[in-house]
């Protein structure tokens, strides 16, 4: 300890000293002594002049005027700056006051004024600076080709596969180009429900015209009909008035599919329907470059999903294609312990248990329930912090 | 006589058994007790089954590469296009691609650290003080390296870091770039220009990172136009966190292989893999007579 700072603790020596303190804090914490008054003489919230004044006169009320000799030089120099302040505190109290005293002015009769606590709800002035702050642009929309939200379940996926695998099919059959399916985004529910009912059955042959199989001819023509439009150019005449009929509703059909197109898609997808009726899709053969590519794009756009080319390149069966996707849906765990955790051989065993973790003592111990005994008896003996 | 001189050096370099004009026969000798020979407990394998296995059939007109064909932001696939096997299915070489990172390194390398050796360091060639009877330890002037002040020795000066790698390598290291993107699924080419509509911030580009999977999550992507876009390139490069922008001239080896994925441009990659194929168009050189 410094012997001026030694000096400063003479008159409190006497304090008790159960605790172990160390000098700095002790000296902090003890009260100042009358010593040191003198270094806090510019404390004082008295003036330089009138202290002088009181030592002349040796009383604390001196005869005569409050400040005989003016401002000195040192008050000049140090003691404005203290009562300016105090001058400003007062200014800033009137202008706090003011605003408020104006804002209630303004409030209608019968509205309490409520200073808000939070920010929320209050207007924001200015901003931060970032472009994240600042709202999305009219321009700011974004187009895209597939399902924003992408199907991860293996029955809406196969629906999305069935319904490309059919209009495609269809394309081949009327001998349309085959990728002018993708302008339609979504059909109507009836024409879904006709897509839904159609089953595919792959020939020898591997021609993907042949292979449907409609639920009754009714569905045929309006299928037909309907697909005739989305290839782009007008059906032939028609020649009984019944398939007029039929066009007409279709026709129906046809706007409202285009007028949901316009409009957010339906929330629940393929209407609700769960599953494809049959699988015979998954064996047909995407060979051909051209239906290939018709069909990833449909079923990309259907089910959200991207194909990448070295993909494309390997996949020669929609089952592939399906069988990708949800390859990457659910990815192959990378840790064993994640392999051997979900393996059902290993779990039905009853002399090995699988953990993902290293066991250790302690964690036979918690599995046994002594674990907090254990750690009690050591606590007590001053062995465990 | 000159002639039974030389006859009799033909003979005994005949004789000899590592001789000259007996090699070939004894390295054929050699070979075939290698093969043949083998300890009395293996087996025997029947040589007929090197003689009978198919010889692999070589391929002279291998299937060009096929690449999809993408429209800018709505990602829609517009069609197949292909491109030859030597330009986006080359073998994966680490070792050229090392050798290109290095050399690209090298090259930008600005090399102007420069320091001071003593006479450039600005100051009086005075003796500091006499060489004898001051006591002290004899000293030149105040500009040597061991004083403080003084010059620096052997420090740093401005220098050319450029190294070498011959063209046809680094052509080879640029298809092998893209070769590897390709062959990884990382390779999207988009068949009109990258561009963004008028009056875009952002978040548009935060969006369509977005949908296509390309963010910082899925290890950043970088767009190549063809030509540099000043305004495109502001936007994107807000997003830096997500995407990174460059043009074709920027473009650089490191740069193909840093990112996530690469979203280019069919006329920037059709120009780059151009402008990279001079070890292909080289033509063996004729004799002109």
């Amino acid at each position: 300890m410094r012997p001026s700072v030694r000096l400063l603790s003479l008159d409190v020596q006497g304090a008790s000293r159960t605790l172990y303190v160390c000098s700095v804090c002790r000296n902090e914490a003890r009260p100042r002594p009358i010593v040191a008054r003198q270094f806090l003489r510019h404390a004082s919230n008295t003036p330089l002049s009138e202290r002088v004044r009181r030592r002349l006169w040796g009383t604390d009320n001196p005869p005569g005027l409050k400040d005989p000799y003016g401002e000195s030089l040192l008050e000049k120099r140090f003691g404005k700056a203290k009562a300016q302040p105090e001058g400003e505190t007062e200014v800033v109290n009137a202008a706090e006051a003011a605003p408020e005293a104006e804002a209630i002015d303004q409030l209608e009769p019968g509205v309490d004024y409520e200073p808000a606590t939070t920010w929320d709800g209050l207007e924001r002035v200015g901003h931060l600076g970032g472009w994240k702050n600042v709202p999305r642009a009219e321009a700011d929309r974004v187009g895209t080709f597939g399902l924003k939200k992408k199907l991860r379940k293996q029955g809406p996926l196969f629906l999305a596969a069935h319904q490309a695998a059919v209009e495609i099919c269809l394309m081949h059959a009327l001998n349309k180009p085959l990728t002018s399916v993708c302008n339609v985004t979504e059909h109507d529910k009836a024409v879904f429900k006709m897509i839904w009912k159609t089953k595919i059955v792959p020939n020898e042959a591997g021609s993907w015209g042949s292979a449907l199989e409609y639920h009754n001819k009714q569905a045929k023509e309006a299928l037909v009909y309907i697909f005739e439009q989305i290839g782009g150019s007008q059906p032939e005449a028609v020649e009984q008035q019944q398939a007029a009929e039929e066009t007409a509703e279709v026709e129906e059909f046809e706007e409202a599919a285009w007028e949901g197109e316009e409009e957010e898609t339906s929330k629940v997808p393929f209407f609700g329907y769960q599953d494809a009726r049959d699988k015979g899709f998954l064996t047909l053969s995407l060979e051909d470059q051209e239906t290939k590519f018709a069909f990833l794009k449909r079923f990309s756009q259907l089910s959200g999903h991207f194909f990448p080319d070295n993909i494309v390149h390997q996949i020669t069966t929609v089952k592939q294609a399906i069988d990708y996707v949800q390859g990457q849906l659910n990815p192959k765990p990378k840790k064993l312990a994640e392999i051997l955790e979900h393996n059902d051989r290993l779990q039905s065993l009853p002399n090995i248990k699988v953990f993902s973790k290293r066991q250790t003592r302690l964690h036979r111990d918690d599995e046994m329930g002594r674990r907090k005994i254990i750690e009690a008896e050591l606590r007590s003996r001053g062995l465990l912090a | 006589m000159p002639g039974s001189d030389a006859l009799r050096a033909l003979k005994l370099l005949s004789r000899s058994s590592g001789g000259l004009l007996s090699g070939a026969e004894t390295t054929t000798q050699r070979c075939l007790t290698k093969s043949f020979s083998r300890s009395m407990a293996t087996e025997a394998q029947s040589p007929v089954d090197n003689l009978t296995r198919e010889v692999p059939k070589p391929v002279w007109n291998p299937e060009p590469v096929k690449a999809t064909l993408y429209s800018f932001p709505s990602m829609e696939p517009l069609r197949f296009v292909e491109y030859p096997r030597n330009h986006l299915l080359m073998p994966l070489r680490k070792d050229i691609l090392h050798r290109a990172v290095v050399y690209e390194g090298d090259m930008t390398r600005q090399g102007t650290a420069s320091t001071k050796w003593r006479d450039d360091v600005h100051g009086s060639g005075r003796k500091l003080h006499a060489q004898k009877g001051t006591g002290r330890a004899r000293v030149g002037d105040k500009k040597s390296p061991i004083r403080r002040g003084g010059g620096v020795a052997f420090g740093p000066h401005p220098r050319d870091f450029s190294t070498e790698l011959p063209q046809k390598i680094y052509d080879q290291a640029w298809r092998i770039a893209l070769s590897y993107r390709y062959k990884r699924g990382q390779l999207i080419i988009v068949d009109n220009e990258i561009s963004l509509p008028e009056g875009a911030t952002p978040h548009i580009v935060e969006e369509i990172f977005k949908v296509n999977c390309w963010g910082r999550h899925y290890g950043r992507s970088t767009l190549i136009t063809d030509q540099p876009k000043e305004e495109l390139f502001e936007t994107v490069r807000q997003v830096g966190e997500h995407a990174k922008i460059l043009d074709r001239r920027d473009v650089d080896v490191k740069d193909l292989l840093e990112t996530g994925r690469l979203i280019i441009e069919k006329q920037a990659l059709d120009r780059i893999l151009s402008q990279h194929s001079k070890d292909l168009k080289n033509k063996p050189a004729k004799a002109l007579y």
